[in-house]
């Protein structure tokens, strides 16, 4: 089997037995996914350096990983977050407590229904590349991190949850308010 | 998930330049290299430091065998063949008090150091060898 194609866990296994090459295609398999997350929080001038950070931490720490705790992806991304929001609060461009803001939010039940969230005539529209991203860049933190992992990482909420340190129907909450967000944005 | 959505999203992804990863993957390689040598360094130092350490250790246990009384003992077992098979007891009882224990336990120690960072030395600077010759 080529290197490529083993999984993430085959690949860390190989690595922590001696097969140190393996470590570039980890690099090689989510360089584009890190960097196309923290651009939109840092900027095109910072995001090559915060990639390069997320991934020499994943380097240092790859023996520690504990696979039976969470996929390789999803301990990627929580230390992407934590990267760029360290980031952010060095330049001061938020607040701790704008992380952990409510904004009148309303947990819903597991039964929430996301059918027809994003009807055909929106979805027309958006796929202008240009306006979805202003429209996500307006978004908060939460907001934007839930539908790059969902939709362009297909992450499912549980990983998110792990990922942003929310329960699972704080997260498909924050999921359908980013969607109302992104509609009232279009309207 | 729904599959037009996805794919609306993924249209909209950002790539970054061509030369990253590779970039990336050279300031990993630079640490490594740093960390071997830095790792290499420091176990030859505790190697050459134990070798020197190693001559008057090996004096002074040389002195503590002789003042024990352990060497006299010692030449007994090729004396009186008689002697020994009556009183091979209290030889042997001898023998082990006379010992130089501490001497021996921290000569050992010394030696087995040495050989420890020898090899931990000599396998670190395969390690950096290798990384330069396959990778920069």
């Amino acid at each position: 089997m080529s290197k490529e194609n083993q999984t993430d866990e085959e690949i860390i296994f190989s690595y922590k037995n001696g097969d140190s090459d393996l470590f570039k295609v980890l690099i090689d398999r989510y360089n584009n996914s890190v960097y196309n997350f923290s651009v939109r929080f840092v900027g095109t001038n910072n995001a090559p350096d915060i990639t390069q950070e997320v991934f020499i931490k994943i380097w240092k720490n790859i023996r520690e990983f504990d696979i039976s705790k969470s996929s390789f992806k999803t301990w990627l991304f929580i230390i992407t977050k934590n990267t760029v929001i360290d980031f952010l609060k060095k330049k001061r461009i938020i607040n701790f407590s704008e992380l952990d803001k409510i904004e009148n939010e309303y947990i819903f039940s597991e039964n929430i229904r996301d059918q027809n969230m994003l009807p055909d005539e929106i979805l027309q529209k958006l796929q202008d590349i240009n306006l979805l991203n202003k429209l996500l860049d307006k978004l908060s933190i939460n907001y934007k991190t839930i539908l790059i992992l969902h939709y362009q990482e297909e992450m499912t909420f549980e990983e998110i949850g792990k990922v942003l340190g929310k329960p699972l129907n704080t997260v498909k909450s924050y999921h359908y308010r980013a969607i109302l967000e992104l509609r009232k944005g279009i309207n | 998930m729904d599959n037009n959505i996805i794919k609306i999203f993924n249209n909209a992804k950002l790539e970054s330049k061509n030369d990253l990863s590779e970039k990336i993957w050279r300031v990993i390689l630079l640490k490594q290299k740093r960390i071997y040598r830095f790792k290499s360094i420091i176990y030859s130092l505790i190697s050459i430091l134990s070798l020197i350490s190693f001559i008057p250790l090996s004096k002074i246990l040389i002195n503590d065998f002789i003042e024990s009384g352990f060497y006299e003992y010692s030449m007994l077992l090729f004396s009186n063949t008689n002697n020994l098979i009556f009183y091979w007891k209290e030889l042997f009882y001898s023998l082990a008090e006379s010992l130089p224990a501490l001497s021996i336990v921290i000569t050992f120690t010394v030696f087995l150091i040495f050989f420890l960072s020898l090899k931990f030395t000599i396998k670190q600077i395969i390690k950096g060898q290798l990384s330069l010759l396959l990778k920069i």
